[in-house]
């Protein structure tokens, strides 16, 4: 009897697994079927085309860099945020969460004007640098991959922040009290400890942000606009405006599994590094 | 006070409006090992962490080896802790624990590696080195925790309460155990405990606390046998006892009357205080009721039960219906039986008497 | 080189919103797609009707001016299925055997595919006889479709941050407007115009001559890549920016949708280049074997006569197409130039994959 126990508890996963079936597997396939069939059959045609121009590979790396830097600024902003709503309690706690969640209730078009009014040259933040003299004249933010770099992070912040602090809470506070006893410095319990217990957190938290950064559309084509051309702008562009389909998939396939090999590579190394030390 | 290692003087801490201690001053010499013993609340712990730096002190000074260490951060205190429950870093493995607060230090990875095998050796777990904590037994993680403290050699060794995670037979076990492992570094060492038998076991000198003071400090011997205030006496052990009220003092011999008659103590009390007396059941003698007594404390009652513990005996006495009186024997007496009158007789010196009239 | 497909062809020459599908165009043109799918002629075919399958940019002019004045004279319903030139090429070819839209309002390129695919009928005087009036170069392929209007790219500016209005396109690229001007995106149909007034700049050749010299327009483009803030697709975010200040000029601002800016207020003005412009696509015609085909006649017809022009010019700034109309104040002198249309729908993904390389930050 207990023998069939785990299978029916995995049945409880069927309606999501046929669900992503059909609205995720079989379009992914018909979507990587199509890069390689063309009208002359099976071929790779599309991604020797592609890759044997330099400018595809500016592309891929703008939308890797992009990215990366992305969720380096969502890593550092979120991590002291996600210790900080580990820490705190009660009403500050739910005040705080509501705060990380409920913008993802905003739209990223509404963000995106809302990040113009704040990154204009007369706009909160240049005026900030200005009075504090970090700027002596106004310097252009919108439209610069800096200002893509910051929308994005802005909108993918939870992202980072959430899988951090589930990790976090279950940390027993007393490992910080006990590692401080034996003599360590607040800087080496940083690295010895709090990162390595919340590493599985933070790869999380890091490959979904870097997925979401790398897959980014609207985001790139309201803050930057088509001077700054990713994978995904390529890709909507080759299936909506140029209707070329196999252009599109090639490119989406592409992003695909860049993404897909970067995020299991880096959390590969995290885990081997962590076996080692 | 050369001699201290630890010195707590005036220290003071309010949660809000809850005071937790209220002025407590503690001295420990160097190898001593000492208990804090109290209910849950009485501010033990509180005086623990702040000991360790992991708690500021509203008001005092905590002194280690006569340095003032009031506002040193916990991880400059050299200050050791073993946690209730172990605190052990749960993505390394056994040695790496050990190994944790020496490589924090500038300390060479030979000697780390020399340290960390002397330590598991001591704690008998140098077999288990490269296991990870998880699967560890409550005691080897125990005996991890306390490698990994005495490790980094600190001047002070707190345990908060090390051994409520263990079950009766292994803590007993522990306690021995753990006794010769400080024994052998010879390191002064905090115990912080709400477990009496505990403290007793262990310590070379205890501290009761209540509601955030120290009552008394001093040997378990000590504490047993003259608790000074009758929160010591209720706190630690069995006792029986009887209300009363002072009658006049005669060449040093308090009288005071009581439902059993007049009975005396060697204590200064003015005539007419209502006062308790107290007598711990073991210090009791009991004779048949025909045979002289052989003491100036002497009170007949009736045996009602006798409850077999094991090792010894509880007989339960009553006097006109309400009053129980506990005794404590290792045998029957030849021919007691339940409805039997008894004398009952203690030495002068067995005699405590605490003011108040309530039982 | 990605093929040139009719399809695509029709996408890129949509009106300045090449990817916004916003709700509201959607749902009528679902809606419209689904009755044409169903059984069209038996629910139209009760009233005396005529079904314009319109653009929806052309909206407001259309439904406040234009159809009620029809609607009047000739006692009949319009209806006017508002959509991109895209939906109303698919509407033709589904129901090709069995037309129910009689006028047809396309972008000019797409117009070149319905010819080519005979889905058109020519537009002579015979049947509608104020395409007599209308100006040279506004009758395209013998009359398959004519321009209705002649919506105008000119510079749109913050009147706030710029007091003396660029009379000249060369002042787009003057030094003080250095990362303030907004261009249009190569994928927007106004972004080609802009491309053509580059070469113009560059070059000095006619501007007919011009937009064949591509090369010249990107040399033009590139010498300009300081002064570009942006380049957009969503006009509402180009002018949002232009009225916050942000941006001081949209270089290839089409009349109507900055002059519908103006209107509700925006520190926005219009101004029309001494060296003269181009016309946004804005043509329309009969659809070959429609319903109603003199309805559909006196409908161009009308629309083209001098009365509704002045009318409709006077409302959207932009040129009238007949001749006999005067031009709205200040647009008097304007000079619109003509688009070879065919060249662009031949070359624009070329253009497109250049604009990427050479406009990228």
């Amino acid at each position: 009897m207990s023998d069939r126990t785990p299978d029916r508890v995995a049945l409880l996963a069927l309606p999501a697994l046929v669900y992503m079936v059909i609205v995720f597997a079989i379009p992914v396939m018909v979507l990587i079927g199509r890069s390689f069939f063309g009208p002359s059959g099976l071929s790779v045609t599309p991604y020797i085309d592609f890759l044997s121009d330099g400018f595809n590979w500016r592309v891929i790396f703008n939308t890797l860099r992009t990215a990366a830097l992305t969720t380096l600024v969502c890593l550092v902003i979120g991590y002291p945020t996600a210790l900080a709503l580990s820490w705190s309690k009660g009403f500050v706690q739910a005040i705080m969460l509501v705060a990380i969640i409920l913008p993802l209730s905003v739209g990223v078009i509404v963000k995106a004007f809302a990040w113009q009014i704040v990154l204009r040259r007369d706009g909160i933040v240049a005026s900030l640098l200005m009075a504090t003299g970090v700027w002596d004249e106004p310097k252009l933010l919108l439209f610069t991959e800096t200002g893509l770099v910051l929308g994005a992070a802005n909108i993918f912040l939870p992202f980072m922040i959430l899988p951090i602090y589930s990790v976090l809470k279950l940390i027993d506070p007393s490992l910080q009290h006990a590692a401080a006893t034996l003599g360590a410095p607040p800087v080496y319990r940083f690295f010895r400890l709090s990162l390595p217990l919340a590493a599985s957190g933070i790869i999380s938290g890091c490959s979904i942000v870097f997925s979401l950064a790398t897959s980014m559309y609207v985001i790139p084509s309201l803050l930057i606009g088509d001077r700054y051309q990713t994978l995904p702008t390529l890709t909507a562009r080759a299936f909506l405006l140029m209707r070329n389909e196999r252009l599109g998939s090639t490119t989406a396939t592409i992003l695909l599994f860049l993404t897909i090999a970067i995020v299991m590579l880096t959390a590969w190394l995290v885990r081997r590094r962590e076996v080692q030390t | 006070m050369q001699n201290s290692v630890l010195e707590v003087a005036g220290a003071e801490k309010a949660f809000g409006s809850t005071t937790v201690l209220s002025g407590v001053d503690l001295a420990v010499e160097n190898g001593e090992f000492i208990s804090l013993l109290g209910p849950s609340g009485c501010g033990k712990t509180t005086l623990l962490r702040i000991v360790a730096g992991l708690l500021s002190a509203d008001r005092g000074t905590v002194k280690l080896s006569g340095a003032d260490i009031t506002g040193l951060p916990t991880h400059m205190r050299g200050v050791g802790v073993v946690f209730q429950n172990y605190a052990l870093f749960p993505h390394l493995t056994v040695a790496q624990n050990v190994a944790f607060g020496l490589k924090a230090q500038q300390i060479s990875a030979g000697d780390i590696r020399a340290t960390v095998a002397k330590y598991l050796d001591l704690v008998q777990l140098t077999s288990m080195a490269d296991r990870p904590i998880r699967g560890l037994s409550g005691g080897q993680q125990q005996r991890v925790a306390v490698a990994r403290a005495l490790a980094v050699s600190p001047k002070l060794l707190l345990l908060d309460e090390p051994f409520s995670a263990l079950d009766r037979k292994l803590r007993e076990l522990m306690q021995i155990e753990l006794k010769r492992i400080l024994r052998e570094v010879g390191i002064t060492t905090v115990l912080v405990t709400h477990d009496q038998e505990e403290a007793l076991v262990m310590s070379d000198r205890i501290a009761v606390m209540n509601k955030g003071a120290i009552e008394q400090f001093a040997a378990p011997g000590l504490i047993y046998q003259k608790p000074a205030s009758r929160f010591v006496l209720d706190f630690v052990g069995h006792s029986t006892r009887i209300a009363g009220t002072t009658a006049k003092t005669t060449d040093g011999l308090l009288a005071i009357e009581t439902a059993f008659g007049t009975l005396h103590a060697q204590s200064g009390y003015i005539p007419g205080s209502p006062v308790t007396v107290a007598i711990r059941p073991e210090r009791i003698s009991m004779s048949m009721a025909q045979e002289t007594p052989p003491s100036v404390n002497v009170l007949s009652a009736r045996l009602t039960d006798i409850i077999f513990q094991g090792s010894k005996y509880h007989l339960l006495f009553e006097n006109q219906g309400d009053s129980h009186l506990l005794v404590e024997a290792g045998r029957i007496p030849e021919g007691m039986a339940v409805g039997a009158n008894v004398h009952l007789h203690w030495s002068l010196e067995d005699t405590l008497v605490f003011p108040g009239a309530q039982e | 080189m990605p093929d040139l497909s009719g399809y695509w062809l029709g996408a890129v020459m949509e009106n300045s919103r090449p990817l916004s599908l916003d709700r509201r165009n959607f749902v009528v043109g679902a809606t419209a797609l689904a009755s044409a799918l169903a059984a069209p002629s038996i629910l139209r075919a009760q009233t005396r009707e005529l079904v314009v399958g319109a653009a929806s940019s052309q909206k407001s002019w259309s439904e406040e001016i234009m159809i009620p004045a029809f609607e009047k004279k000739h006692n009949v319903k319009v209806i006017f299925e508002g959509t991109r030139s895209l939906v109303n090429l698919e509407k033709m070819q589904k129901n090709k055997d069995k037309q129910y839209l009689s006028v047809v309002q396309m972008d000019d390129p797409v117009m070149i595919t319905a010819v080519a695919e005979g889905l058109l009928d020519p537009i002579t005087t015979a049947r509608v006889p104020n395409a007599a009036l209308l100006k040279p170069n506004l009758t395209h392929m013998d009359g398959m479709w004519v321009n209705y209007l002649q919506p105008w790219v000119g510079i749109a500016y913050n009147t706030a941050k710029v007091t003396t209005p660029p009379g000249s396109w060369a002042e787009v690229f003057d030094q003080k407007f250095k990362s303030r001007v907004i261009l249009p995106s190569l994928q927007n149909t106004e972004g080609v115009l802009a491309l053509f007034i580059a070469s113009y700049l560059k070059t000095g050749k006619p501007m007919s001559e011009a937009q064949k010299d591509i090369d010249s327009a990107f040399a033009k483009l590139v010498e300009m890549k300081p002064n570009v803030l942006m380049s957009y697709t969503q006009e509402a975010q180009a002018y949002n920016l232009l009225e916050q200040g942000e941006a001081y000029l949209v270089a290839g601002a089409i009349s109507s949708v900055a002059m519908a800016r103006k209107s509700r207020g925006a520190p926005v003005e219009l101004a029309a280049p001494k060296e003269g412009t181009f016309s946004m696509p804005s043509g329309i015609a009969l659809v070959k074997g429609g319903p109603q085909p003199e309805l559909a006649a006196a409908y161009i017809d009308m629309l083209i006569s001098a009365e509704l022009q002045s009318k409709i010019s006077a409302a959207t700034f932009a040129l009238p197409v007949n001749k006999t109309v005067a031009a709205p104040a200040g647009l008097e002198n304007l000079i619109i130039h003509p688009v070879d249309w065919a060249n662009v729908s031949k070359n624009r993904a070329s253009w497109v994959a250049r604009w990427d390389r050479e406009l990228s930050l």
